[in-house]
């Protein structure tokens, strides 16, 4: 199962989601609520068995987790109450969010699709369309070059192709 | 003996480096093969220290270009060319140093014999016959057929960093290492988003691309001896001869322990020397210590990015500088790309140029007092020079005002003029160049 990226999701008010990356939160949800839970629950019990609490490492170990699962329950919620989707088909007049662009970027070619800021994953060439280069290159045609800026980078990215 | 951080016991000048890292568990076959590999592995530094005598034989690169006419083979990289009776005498360097190489051999031969891993049996067998026979290739190209062991040794002549006329003849040199899988997983997620993209080349006929396969990992050392234990790196690409990167493919390795022995020696009293109070509030020790081996890394993977195929023809001993410093620029640059995808952030970039600023620093000051590592500087004082002539670094009552903006573009800037020298710069471009920003007098 992919793991949809919420580390900045506390301070959106709408995500977007493609259908797929929603099939995934969900089963996501149902699996740390119906299955983890219940694992955490049984190695907690199983590390009071050893004894003292306060030199415990499986029972700290067990607590760590279980408070990371809560987490994460908690952040998968939050995009479930306020998400978009993302529809499948898209336009290739100029860069939406679901398009997978091509671009020169300072002698970079590279290619990535634009995704909500959950599912980005650079590994797997999903990039959010919250980072500068998302935010640059919505809108962009074909062709045309965008600025691309943080207060210390600042490249032109041209667009050669909308998929 | 020195130690310090992990317990690095390191004789003042001897090129000995061992570190005591905190390791994985490891059977009692692997901790008696690590055993083994350590002690052949101790074996190189008498060698190096021959070799580094020799290197220094008054032999010039004019005498060197003279005696290749008759015969090329003086050039090899495995080659000690020697004056006597005003005859130019090339001996290869398994044997010259056959005496010395024997013994480290027959360490690597047992080792071969006891591990249980296969692979790595045959690995540490050719080794151990490149050695003393000079088949330094086969190792190379088994190396990169082989599924990697969690032991990781590189043994033999390697580095070309000690040959100031042609960078070509190689150092004898070991590493020990074990690989830590945790980091070596990040260093292959940033690898890997790195080297997904293509880099235009600046002229695409002369640079031949290393895509075939790029190997990486973080070491936890164990073990630098010879070239690597005078020099400490802590990053390296191997190998250095591109026509065995073009058959078998690279591998990039970094080293935690050497890492924190650079922040601890280098990086952090820099730091604290050359900028303000304020400034260093922004930027703890962690930052700067993950920021150091970031741009290592970034320069390290920039490098496949760089191999132009006349590049040594044509820039000769000025090769090193120009070509370790536009690795580091670049690498920047890919780090300015990672940025603006949300891959890294604006603090991570800036420990990055901090990191390297105060390498700069460093090394121009100690080779002032150590001619050896005058053309390592080189490079620093190109970038520093090259900074402050754009404005992009400014020094005030001996303090360094950095200003990331401008220091960015002028990266872009420098990278161009690099790359320019790379693809299709004579030694004398490169000379000029250096006198114009590689001075290392002008910085105080």
């Amino acid at each position: 199962m992919t793991k949809i990226n919420t580390a900045f999701t506390r301070s959106i008010k709408n995500t977007y989601l493609t259908p797929k990356g929603l099939v995934e939160a969900k089963a996501e949800l149902a699996f740390l609520k119906k299955n983890k839970r219940l694992e955490i629950a049984e190695k907690i019990h199983q590390a009071r068995q050893y004894g003292d609490l306060t030199e415990n490492s499986e029972y700290d170990s067990a607590m760590e987790d279980q408070a990371l699962t809560e987490n994460r329950i908690s952040e998968l919620e939050n995009i479930l109450k306020n998400f978009k989707v993302i529809a499948e088909s898209q336009t290739t007049d100029f860069v939406v969010i679901g398009s997978t662009v091509k671009i020169d970027m300072d002698g970079e070619i590279d290619e990535f699709t634009i995704v909500g800021r959950v599912e980005a994953d650079p590994s797997k060439k999903r990039i959010s369309n919250e980072s500068p280069l998302g935010i640059a290159l919505l809108g962009a045609k074909k062709g045309e070059a965008v600025e691309v800026a943080t207060p210390i980078v600042k490249y032109k990215c041209k667009v050669l192709e909308i998929k | 003996m020195q130690s310090i951080g992990d317990k690095i016991v390191n004789k003042s000048n001897y090129p000995l480096i061992e570190f005591n890292p905190k390791l994985p568990k490891l059977t009692q076959n692997q901790k008696k093969v690590l055993k083994l590999l350590v002690e052949a592995g101790k074996l190189i530094a008498p060698v190096y220290l021959k070799q580094e005598n020799q290197l220094k034989n008054g032999v010039s690169s004019r005498d060197l270009e003279k005696a290749a006419k008759d015969n090329p083979e003086i050039m090899s990289p495995f080659i000690m060319v020697e004056k006597v009776n005003g005859q130019f005498k090339a001996i290869p360097y398994h044997i010259k140093y056959a005496d010395f190489l024997k013994p480290i051999s027959e360490k690597l031969d047992e080792a071969s014999k006891i591990t249980e891993n296969k692979e790595f049996a045959r690995f540490l067998k050719l080794k151990a016959k490149a050695l003393l026979d000079g088949s330094y290739e086969d190792p190379v190209a088994f190396w990169f057929k082989m599924k990697p062991d969690i032991l990781d040794i590189t043994i033999g002549p390697f580095e070309h960093h000690d040959d100031r006329l042609f960078f070509n003849k190689a150092s004898y040199q070991c590493w020990i290492g074990v690989v830590n899988a945790e980091t070596t997983k990040l260093l292959n997620y940033y690898k890997d988003i790195v080297l997904s993209v293509r880099r235009k080349a600046l002229l695409p006929d002369e640079r031949f691309e290393n895509y075939k396969e790029v190997r990486a990992k973080i070491d936890d050392a164990v073990l630098f001896s010879g070239h690597m234990a005078r020099t400490k790196f802590v990053g390296v690409n191997m190998p250095m001869n591109l026509n065995w990167v073009e058959k078998y493919g690279s591998e990039v390795t970094l080293f935690n322990q050497v890492n924190n022995l650079r922040l601890k020696e280098q990086i952090l009293p820099t730091f604290s020397k050359i900028f303000s109070s304020e400034f260093r509030e922004g930027f703890s020790s962690k930052d700067l210590r993950i920021g150091n081996i970031s741009y290592i890394a970034l320069h390290e993977f920039a490098h496949n990015d760089l191999y132009y195929k006349n590049a040594a023809k044509n820039l000769q001993d000025l090769l090193s500088p120009i070509y370790e410093l536009a690795a580091t620029v670049l690498g920047f640059r890919m780090a300015g790309s990672l940025l603006l995808k949300d891959i890294i952030t604006s603090k991570q970039l800036e420990s990055m140029i901090i990191a390297f600023t105060c390498r700069s620093f460093y090394l121009v000051e100690k080779s002032k007092q150590d001619k050896y590592w005058a053309n390592y500087a080189i490079g620093g004082a190109i970038f520093i020079n090259f900074m402050m002539q754009t404005g992009a670094i400014k020094q005030l009552k001996g303090l360094v005002i950095p200003n990331f903006m401008k220091i960015f573009v002028s990266i872009q800037d420098l990278s161009y003029a690099l790359e320019f020298l790379l693809s299709s710069g004579t030694r004398k471009n490169a000379e000029s160049f250096i006198k114009k920003y590689g001075q290392l007098s002008t910085l105080s």
